[in-house]
């Protein structure tokens, strides 16, 4: 299978461009090329918005007593659609809104465009919807014209009117996608036939490119970036073109999901606005190498969860959720609880992970990439929550379900416990005893992947770390972006949405490590993550009451006095 | 043609006693090198992505400024790791219980080097 999958992945590189650079061919085509399919879906949402500008501004015409006959604005900008979409008029003639169409359409202010050029339509209209809204009253905010359809709009006034390239990149899309579900049934039963016609496909697609508007669309598709680094590509499509290429399955898996999500007919209209705009967050699978299966780990009800953590990762922003993952899994292999017993990790320690630019350097939206599974507990917070604390609904959850711990023997894919450790399940309640509850059980870990501490840390006034991909110390402090705090506080609202109903507070590393000893008056030992993100968790809250303002999250940070000093001097 | 067996055992023995130096071995001499602020030798065990890090923005310079040079005693604990295919993690930790924990790897040459250093929660 595994040759299967490396076979394809090696012919697909080598066809796709007939370059020598297998990233960059590869990722090339994936990003660009096959895009020409999303364009299409483009044009049809821009021209649905336009008729719909058009009805909404013919009826609001109506009601203030204004006949659309004698507005010749629109009159000429209808008569520039007519040119765009040939079947407008049979459209405009079968509408009770236009039934007078076939008499004034002879009105002598009406300029006949000779060339229509898309742009300028679109313009005209996105600039009528700014200067007359009252004739879009009516209109969803979803049907306004936006930047996506100018996009679209300049690409098409270029786009040759002959070309069957569309219907290519069509078939080739389907292949594709049929390929990917084969790869998730594991039912490829003729590799060889699948591989003949992808690659036949492929070319074919590329003699129309070659022959048509190659070029153009290279030059005019320009968001996704052409250079095989971290921090262009994002880790997953780094991996895949970077790294060794040993273990291609998993990867080639995610990047044809991916490929099919760009290729799907339902994207555009599902989603109103223009990819990586408002909308849902899009939290990628992430197939991470070298699971420590010797290691267990415990499942629980999702609903116990009612706090999310905040972390950063103390990297640098372009480390991939793998090398966290290897980092996490090394540092704890030998470790030992109290007793003696080990206490290995089975895999990363977060259930998600947002890889994202620093302030003042954005050039990509930010990832959000999952961890943990929903119902594995964490390995992140590091200390305990007084179960009466709890929110009431997370606590009944927390009486009503024991969680179970174990192993994985079987090594599958879904993480299932194979061999229960029973003696975890001792452990629990002699917390539920004490009125406590791991605070890993009760919170789910956000990590923000990046550097947000100096790179000189004075944890203590005697003790300094060089911390090298930490910002300058005598310099100014590094923040998140506000995509990426806006991606944190859309991934929030999803979750409290979708998977943990309970979820009402949102708190910082530091805090939820020392709280329970903090408050009691105890000696506490806290931790600087999640640096200067510290700062910024009085934003993060706003931006959850703006991404979902029926939910009211408790903010729950680390005093200042409990920080550490380079945040005290900030 | 006695000479030459000579030259080739000598240079096999070399280049083997020189990758006989393990991993606990760099680790200490990449600390010693820091605590004694000596630049160049800092240089020879450290990679030279991580080297380059050290040196931007003035950082080793800084480091060095308010911190006395001073040759400092470490407990050493050591993962090879098994689960991720050649990570070697060592942790130092000097006599006040200051802790650093670094990420060693081989180089084409087979040579440990210090190649990042980790900040573990």
């Amino acid at each position: 299978m595994k040759a299967v999958i490396i076979t394809i992945f090696i012919s697909l590189a080598a066809f796709a461009m007939n370059a020598s650079d297998t990233c960059k061919s590869l990722l090339g085509f994936i990003h660009k090329e096959l895009t020409v399919d999303n364009f299409e879906k483009s044009v049809e949402r821009m021209n649905k918005k336009m008729v719909l500008a058009l009805i909404s501004a013919a009826n609001e015409s109506d009601k203030l007593g204004v006949a659309l006959s004698k507005d010749p604005e629109l009159l000429s900008l209808l008569e520039s659609m007519k040119h765009i979409d040939p079947n407008l008029e049979s459209f405009l003639l079968e509408n009770q809104n236009f039934k007078n169409y076939n008499l004034w359409k002879w009105l002598p202010f009406i300029k006949k465009p000779s060339r229509v050029s898309y742009q300028e339509v679109v313009y005209k209209w996105k600039d009528l919807q700014a200067k007359r809204p009252y004739l879009f009253i009516n209109l969803e905010d979803e049907h306004m014209l936006d930047e996506w359809d100018t996009k679209t709009s300049q690409l098409l006034d270029s786009y040759p009117s002959d070309s069957s390239l569309g219907e290519s990149a069509d078939k080739t899309a389907r292949l594709f996608k049929g390929a990917h579900q084969e790869l998730v049934d594991g039912s490829i039963s003729d590799s060889k036939s699948l591989i003949k016609s992808l690659r036949e496909n492929i070319e074919g697609l590329h003699d129309e490119l070659g022959k048509s508007f190659k070029g153009l669309l290279l030059q005019s598709l320009n968001d996704y970036k052409f250079i095989c680094s971290a921090k262009d590509l994002g880790p997953n499509y780094h991996q895949l073109a970077c790294e060794d290429k040993e273990d291609l399955m998993p990867m080639l898996d995610a990047t044809l999901k991916d490929l099919a999500d760009i290729l799907n007919h339902d994207y555009l209209s599902k989603y109103s606005k223009a990819p990586g705009n408002n909308g849902k967050i899009k939290v990628r699978d992430y197939n991470y190498k070298n699971i420590n299966y010797g290691a267990s780990f415990c499942t629980r009800n999702p609903e116990i969860v009612d706090t999310v953590v905040i972390h950063h990762s103390e990297t640098h922003n372009s480390a991939s959720p793998q090398l966290i993952h290897n980092i996490q899994i090394v540092a704890n292999e030998d470790s030992e609880d109290k007793n003696g017993r080990a206490t290995p990790w089975y895999m990363i320690a977060y259930n998600y992970v947002v890889s994202a630019d620093y302030e003042g350097e954005e050039s990509e939206l930010p990832k959000v990439y999952r961890g943990r599974p929903k119902n594995m507990k964490g390995a992140h917070a590091g200390g305990y929550v007084e179960i009466d604390k709890m929110n009431k609904d997370a606590r009944k959850a927390l009486f009503n379900s024991t969680p179970t711990c174990g192993y994985n023997t079987d090594k599958d894919s879904s993480h299932t416990i194979d061999r229960e450790d029973k003696s975890s399940k001792k452990i629990y309640r002699s917390n539920l005893n004490q009125g406590i509850a791991s605070a890993n059980l009760t919170s789910i870990g956000v990590l923000v992947i990046g550097n947000y501490a100096p790179d000189i840390i004075k944890p203590t006034p005697k003790t300094k770390i060089l911390n090298p991909t930490g910002y300058p110390a005598d310099g100014p402090p590094r923040y998140p972006s506000i995509d990426a705090l806006r991606s944190s506080a859309k991934l929030i609202c999803q979750l409290r949405r979708e998977e943990h109903p309970n979820l009402t507070k949102i708190t910082d590393h530091n805090y939820i490590k020392i709280k329970r000893d903090y408050e009691s008056g105890r000696k506490f030992a806290g931790t600087c993550c999640p640096g200067t993100v510290y700062l910024k968790m009085q934003k993060l809250h706003e931006l959850t009451k703006e991404e979902c303002p029926e939910f009211d999250f408790q903010l729950d940070i680390s005093p200042k006095e409990t920080v550490c000093s380079f945040l005290k001097d900030l | 043609m006695f000479f030459l067996k000579r030259l080739i055992i000598l240079t096999l023995s070399f280049q083997a006693l020189a990758s006989a130096s393990t991993s606990k071995d760099v680790a200490l001499a990449y600390m010693n090198s820091l605590d004694m602020q000596n630049k160049e030798e800092l240089r020879q065990y450290t990679s030279k992505e991580l080297y380059e890090k050290l040196n931007k923005n003035n950082l080793l310079e800084r480091y060095f400024k308010s911190r006395p040079k001073k040759k400092r005693e470490y407990k050493v604990k050591i993962t090879d790791s098994k689960v991720v295919k050649g990570f070697v993690l060592v942790r130092l930790t000097d006599e006040k219980g200051e802790t650093q924990s670094l990420k060693l790897g081989k180089n084409k040459q087979g040579e440990y080097k210090v190649q990042e250093i980790l900040h573990l929660d």
